[in-house]
């Protein structure tokens, strides 16, 4: 297993109830699981729980053998986190380049500087998605659709064993979103990754074919581990989420 | 070059001064911890009119109070558990109050003693000690900046993206607090503690205001502190004015020049 959740429950600081509860969960090398549940039911919590910056203050979380709560930041060196929201200051001193570049820098490790193969890194990655022409742009200035792309890119150079995308469609329109999905299955592919990835909506499942089990939240716990023909098929699944929604 | 030779020691401590918080303040800027330095710096201040007034080492008090301050709003600062400007403005004027009451025990200030100087700065304060600690602290300062740059501009950027990235950052967070205390306390006789915030913010927001190169801003922004430093204490050694407050003007005007030349500005005018 390269994930492995066990009864775990984490609780934010000064909050008295906790976000998300006994969230057992098995991930199999090569897995693509879609995420998806509510707004504020916990799947970001979930993401943050995995990456060990946030403690499960019960049960153990294991990511390729390691304790999260332990291990965190060895850990994370082989994750690439796609994070929900990013900003930046509008003066911020770094261009796109640096951006994509530093989400090496954990995993280069101290006292290492850049190599040409790190700068190689990301040169494809960036030319992968599209966005080779915004590597020399100030961060700071882009557009949301731009900046969501940029963080993906810097994702991807990373070169990670496990992707925790948290909601990756955010600010693109259709056909951008179309291209993502085209290039992250290929990704996942080419790279022999694990991937979890946060969706929003539900409808959404049906048009995009990459994940080969869904996992559905409620309430901070897990209510369904499938696949995502079974949740598309099953009537009273697709209505009870769009309730909640 | 025309300074008698016994203010030649302070004339170094100035220089030293200036490239130590005119580093710092690239990071004060960039981690948004102005009003956390800004704190310290009246901290220190309150610190250091204790020292004196009990007739102890100055800097060791100044030193403490810095970071204390440090220790405690540091976190609370990082994790934006409480608003940190309802946290600075209740402190702030704590750190005042004691500092002026600290002073107006003494009763060396109604003579117009050294106290006073501690408001405003003074060019004699320096001890050649003082300077020698000074320099030892510029030096750690550019080589952990140096060694670890990958790092800390990780941290610079975006604090929560470089932990995702692997780094653990508190240690370097930390650090940067702890040099950030140290440098105010050693040059807090020399700037006055009321002013000294200055170099703590000026010189890189003149840097930035020209460059999206972290590393030039980083070599630009020293510089400029210690240009402003040199100015300073000969302005103040042949207008005897208070340092601080010669420094204080020269940096603020350079600034809305700066801000009034910048290429990043001209830019957004021309669309
Ligand atoms: N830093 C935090 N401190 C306290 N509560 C938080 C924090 N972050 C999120 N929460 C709460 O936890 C719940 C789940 O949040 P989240 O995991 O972001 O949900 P989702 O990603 O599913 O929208 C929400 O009610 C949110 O308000
Ligand atoms: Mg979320």
């Amino acid at each position: 297993m390269i994930i492995e959740l066990d009864n775990v429950t984490t609780l934010y600081d000064g909050a008295n109830v906790p976000t998300i509860t006994n969230i057992n969960l098995k991930v199999k090398r090569g897995d693509f699981i879609g995420v998806i549940g509510p707004n504020a039911v916990g799947k970001t919590t979930l993401l943050e729980t995995i990456n060990g910056v946030l403690k499960a203050s019960r049960g153990t979380v294991k990511v390729f053998g390691k304790d999260a709560s332990i291990d965190g930041s060895e850990i994370r060196k082989k994750v690439g986190y796609l994070p929900q929201d990013v900003s930046f200051d509008e003066e911020s001193p770094f261009l796109v380049r640096d951006v994509v570049l530093m989400g090496r820098y954990g995993a280069m490790g101290i006292l290492k500087s850049p190599k040409q193969c790190d700068y190689e890194l990301v040169f494809n990655a960036l030319s992968r998605i599209g966005i080779m022409h915004l590597a020399d742009r100030p961060v700071g200035k882009l557009s949301g659709g731009e900046l969501q792309k940029v963080m993906f890119a810097r994702t991807v150079a990373k070169t990670p064993k496990v992707m925790l995308l948290d909601e990756p469609f955010n600010n693109l329109d259709m056909g951008a979103r179309e291209e993502l999905v085209e290039i992250l299955s290929k990704i996942h592919k080419d790279m022999n990754l694990t991937t979890l990835m946060i969706i929003h909506e539900i409808d959404y499942l049906s048009k995009i074919n990459v994940c080969n089990r869904v996992v559905l939240m409620r309430n901070g716990t897990i209510a369904e581990d499938t696949t995502p023909t079974k949740i598309l098929k099953s009537k009273t699944l697709v209505e009870s989420f769009r309730r909640d929604h | 070059m025309f300074l008698p030779p016994f203010l030649l020691w302070g004339l170094a401590g100035a220089v030293l001064a200036g490239i130590s918080l005119g580093l710092l303040s690239v990071f004060v800027t960039q981690m948004k911890l102005s009003s956390l330095s800004f704190t310290m710096s009246h901290a220190a201040f309150a610190g250091a009119a204790l020292g004196m007034l009990i007739n102890l080492d100055d800097l060791v008090f100044a030193m403490a109070f810095a970071l204390i301050v440090a220790a405690v709003l540091g976190p609370l600062a990082d994790k934006a558990k409480l608003h940190v400007d309802v946290v600075i403005g209740a402190l702030f004027p704590l750190t005042i109050a004691l500092a002026f009451l600290f002073i107006s025990f003494n009763a060396d200030a109604l003579k117009g003693g050294g106290m006073l100087s501690l408001i405003w700065g003074s060019i004699l304060a320096l001890t050649p000690f003082k300077v020698v600690l000074l320099a030892v602290l510029s030096i750690v300062l550019g080589v952990v900046v140096f060694l670890f740059y990958k790092e800390f501009s990780a941290l610079l950027m975006n604090r929560k993206l470089a932990e995702y990235s692997g780094i653990k950052t508190w240690i370097f967070y930390d650090s940067i607090l702890f040099l950030t205390g140290a440098a105010v306390a050693l040059s807090l006789r020399l700037l006055g503690g009321v002013l000294i915030f200055v170099l703590m913010v000026t010189p890189a927001a003149i840097a930035s205001q020209f460059s999206y190169d972290l590393k030039k801003i980083m070599i630009v922004a020293p510089a400029v502190g210690a240009i402003f430093c040199l100015i300073g204490f000969y302005a103040s050694y042949i207008i005897d004015w208070p340092v601080g407050c010669t420094i204080a003007i020269i940096s603020t005007l350079f600034f809305l020049i700066s801000v009034f030349i910048s290429p990043k500005r001209r830019k957004k005018f021309s669309g």
